[in-house]
């Protein structure tokens, strides 16, 4: 998909953008010592123009590019144009601000350029390389396969506990009813893994990644006395290590919709700010003009 | 409460039963692992609902959607007997208890529900969780409207304290400044913008400025702006403020060639104003000077001066000072040395620099002329000097000395054997009367001092032909001027370090003093001698000059000739 971006229509934005440089790098050059850089020589206004309507017309092609129904167009040419413009306008906005920064409403705008700017480009980097680890951890299914595997194994673990000893029972049937999947954005991120047991002695301890309940398991293999426990133990063990595959193949899942997404949340509510300051900073410029 | 589930169970059409029995003090529906009553679907929290026994019946509590009993959409209810509670697709419909348990519930899945909504049971995306888009997009863009450009419009529309307070750093309009004042201007103005940007959306006006440089004078009187119909520029434009690091003055030459490569171009225009494209010889008209030139009037038996300016062009230029001064004698070291020291002259002997580093403190007998020209005039009395400038006075003083000398007559029974020679035997044996005899004596010392080698030295020295001694020799007076270039800057201390000389080498790269055997001579050198280090343009083996380099835009004077008149 993300070859469809880049060379889209023989990269048809990328030479747009480079020529749209060019141009901008050029003007900023004609600056000269009676005419210094700066936001407010002819040069400076140019490039301000040209960065505002740029930074508004990519925001506007953030949504366009979302509605699939659009027949203006296809995603990938509004994204290929989204991601080639809007590192232009970088390099546009730098040159118009001729690199003088400092406390202002000039370099707030500026600065949540910037970061919005710099989530996209993090953005991009997921979006280049998360699909394919995605699509990998799924092995060819979905995250519902994945959960619907994961009931089934649920229902059938709590059917078969009936074989087993009480403390067992106790400890596969709370390890089943306590495992912990996502959670909080942090939880999600990281993957990390709540789930519980009880122990024992009546205790919730940590089951992380089922280990516990795992080798709760394969400790009374060699002590069973029964043919028919062994194998009772022997199939309640492979259900268990299957579901821990399971559980690690969603929580992966999870984490990776997870980077793929959260840069959004970032970057919608900053460019929705940044607007609002290239508004205020234009506005102040001509009162103080 | 104890319960008793049972779970219909319809597969192939052949109904069966599966009873379970619940006990707890809160029976819990929702669709997590945990939940005694587990059910699936993408309606279904994970914890959605849950039964508590209440006085022989069941209360129902809900936390999600989706629940209805007998058909109405509710979040709570007390259910008796028969009541039909729907969770999603589920059914649950209460049926009498019997013996030992405090409800019954029988219980059928929905049959659509599939698996893969377990999912539901978990947290599993962003979307779940507190973030949101639309919350932080809100607080960011009204805390910059707010405090980007509510606050600071207020404050301007407001009006009445151009104070800024300084404890108030929240509540300001400094935000929308686009970069540091000049340091001296941040000292007079400070934060207060409506110093200059004085109406809304409206260019820095002059007015502004004027309003604290009101003593600056214009390029050219205001007057002959409006005469000649020439552009007149707003301050800003060769003054930006802002910039980052601070500077006040563009120092572009384009500003200046704008008009001064075409004068002619301009509607009536300066018509003597030659143009200037560049710094060298074919685009820079050469030098004028301003000569100060005597003139002299007959009056009675003498004349009177007066002093006027000219302007002249370098070439040929030629200076009227009335004095006598060959500069090659006195640096040549084998002719002249000084008294102190026996060495040869050097320039900063007479010339000192003053303060400003470009002017020569003033050139005065008594301080550099005296110690090697002394005004002696009797060498029987070589302790005698004369006066220094009123010829009267001079004449009265040798009176004085030669009628003391003839009258005393012990100092001439002294002086007399020792002091004799031949072309003054005729005044020391003067043989009439003492007065007669000084008097006589005055008038030969006269002659030699005005005619012959006194004052006329260096002074230009008429000859009135007047019978009266007093009026018979007329001194022109002396004055050097102090600035052959006064439009224009020049810094004398800079140029004193050069490339390959110092000191007096320095001096004579540009002077040509050891050649100039007149006083008439300049030695102001022109275009071509400066382009031997400076150029207007960059490059490698020349200084690059500006035009205000050595101009200034506001001069100094509205009208330097006038000026200069002004001040002789």
């Amino acid at each position: 998909m993300f070859e469809n971006i880049f060379r889209y229509r023989g990269s048809r934005y990328l030479w747009w953008s480079l020529g749209l440089v060019v141009v901008s790098v050029g003007l900023y050059a004609s600056h000269n010592a009676s005419n210094p850089p700066s936001g407010s020589s002819w040069q400076g206004y140019t490039l301000g123009t040209v960065g505002a309507l740029l930074i508004v017309w990519l925001a506007w092609l953030g949504i366009r590019k979302r509605s699939y129904a659009s027949n203006m167009g296809s995603v990938q040419g509004w994204t290929s144009a989204h991601i080639y413009l809007g590192t232009a306008v970088l390099i546009i906005a730098s040159l118009h601000s001729a690199l003088e920064f400092g406390w202002n409403v000039h370099t707030v705008a500026y600065v949540l350029m910037c970061l919005v700017i710099f989530s996209g480009f993090y953005g991009l980097h997921v979006y280049i390389n998360y699909p394919h680890s995605l699509s990998d951890n799924r092995i060819g299914g979905s995250r519902q396969s994945l959960f619907a595997e994961l009931y089934d194994l649920n229902t059938r673990g709590m059917t078969l506990v009936g074989n087993c000893s009480a403390d067992l029972q106790r400890a596969i049937s709370s390890s089943i009813e306590r495992t912990g999947i996502g959670g909080g954005v942090i939880a999600q991120l990281l993957a990390s893994d709540a789930s519980l047991v009880t122990s024992e002695a009546g205790k919730p301890v940590s089951n992380k990644d089922q280990q516990y309940v795992i080798d709760q398991v394969a400790e009374r293999i060699p002590k069973a006395e029964k043919a028919q426990e062994v194998i009772a133990l022997e199939e309640m063990l492979s259900l268990l290590c299957r579901r821990q595959t399971i559980l690690r193949r969603i929580r992966k899942d999870i984490q990776l919709e997870g980077w793929l997404r959260i840069w959004l949340y970032v970057h919608v509510p900053l460019t929705l700010a940044l607007i609002v300051a290239l508004v205020v900073h234009i506005i102040a410029t001509f009162v103080y003009w | 409460m104890e319960l008793l589930l049972r779970e219909v169970q319809s597969s192939a059409g052949v109904g069966a039963f599966v009873d379970r029995e619940l006990s707890a003090d809160k029976i819990t529906i929702g669709c997590a692992n945990d939940q005694l009553l587990q059910l699936l679907g993408t309606d279904i929290r994970a914890e959605h609902a849950t039964l508590t026994a209440a006085a022989g019946a069941v209360r129902l509590k809900t936390t999600g959607d989706h629940v209805e009993v007998n058909g109405e959409r509710t979040k709570s209810a007390t259910l008796g007997v028969s009541d039909t509670v729907k969770i999603g697709g589920h059914v649950l419909v209460v049926a009498t208890a019997p013996a030992g348990f405090d409800a019954a519930i029988e219980f059928t899945p929905d049959p659509d529900v599939d698996p893969a909504s377990f999912e539901h049971a978990f947290q599993t995306g962003l979307t779940d969780t507190w973030l949101s888009k639309r919350v932080p997009a809100w607080v960011l863009s009204v805390a910059v409207l707010v405090l980007g450009m509510l606050v600071p419009l207020a404050l301007i529309l407001d009006g009445d304290d151009d104070t800024p307070d300084p404890d108030a750093n929240l509540f300001t309009d400094s935000y929308w400044t686009s970069g540091p004042l000049h340091a001296a201007h941040n000292v007079a103005i400070g934060d207060d913008c409506g110093a200059c940007h004085q109406v809304p959306f409206q260019k820095v006006r002059d007015d502004a400025c004027l309003a604290c440089h009101a003593e600056l004078e214009d390029h050219i009187p205001a007057s002959h702006f409006a005469a000649a119909n020439m552009p007149t520029e707003r301050c800003a434009v060769c003054h930006v403020e802002h910039n980052e690091p601070s500077f006040l003055i563009v120092e572009a030459d384009g500003l200046c060639l704008d008009c001064h490569a075409d004068p002619s171009a301009l509607a009536n225009g300066p018509g003597h104003m030659k143009p200037v494209t560049g710094f060298d010889i074919e685009n820079h008209p050469g030098f004028e000077v301003a000569l100060l030139t005597p003139d002299a009037k007959p009056a009675g038996t003498g004349l009177t001066f007066s002093w006027g300016l000219r302007e002249a062009v370098l070439d040929g230029a030629r200076e009227t000072s009335n004095l006598k001064f060959p500069h090659d004698l006195h640096l040549d070291p084998d002719s002249v040395q000084t008294v102190q020291e026996g060495r040869g002259m050097t320039c900063s002997d007479c010339h000192s620099l003053t303060a400003d580093d470009e002017h020569f403190a003033p050139i005065t007998m008594e301080a550099h002329c005296q110690d090697c020209h002394e005004l002696t005039f009797d060498e029987s009395a070589p302790q005698r000097q004369l006066p220094h400038g009123e010829p009267i006075e001079v004449i009265q003083v040798m009176e004085g000395h030669f009628a003391r000398a003839f009258a005393d007559p012990n100092r001439r029974a002294k002086e007399r054997p020792r002091r004799r020679r031949p072309d003054r035997s005729s005044a020391s044996e003067c043989s009439g009367s003492a007065f007669a005899c000084a008097m006589q004596r005055t008038e030969t010392e006269v002659t030699n001092q005005f005619a012959v080698r006194g004052c006329i030295t260096c002074h230009e020295v008429e000859q009135t032909g007047a019978d009266d001694i007093y009026t018979r020799y007329q001194v022109y007076p002396i004055r050097l001027s102090r600035d052959f270039i006064p439009t224009a800057i020049f810094d004398h201390r800079s140029h004193l370090t050069q490339k390959d000389a110092q000191g007096d080498e320095a001096c004579l790269t540009c002077h040509g003093a050891v050649t100039s055997d007149t006083s008439a001579d300049l030695l102001i050198p022109g275009i071509q001698n400066c382009n031997q280090c400076h150029s207007d343009r960059n490059s490698a083996d020349t200084v690059p000059l500006d035009c205000i380099n050595c101009h200034q835009y506001h001069p100094m004077m509205a009208e330097p000739i006038n000026y200069l008149e002004r001040n002789l």
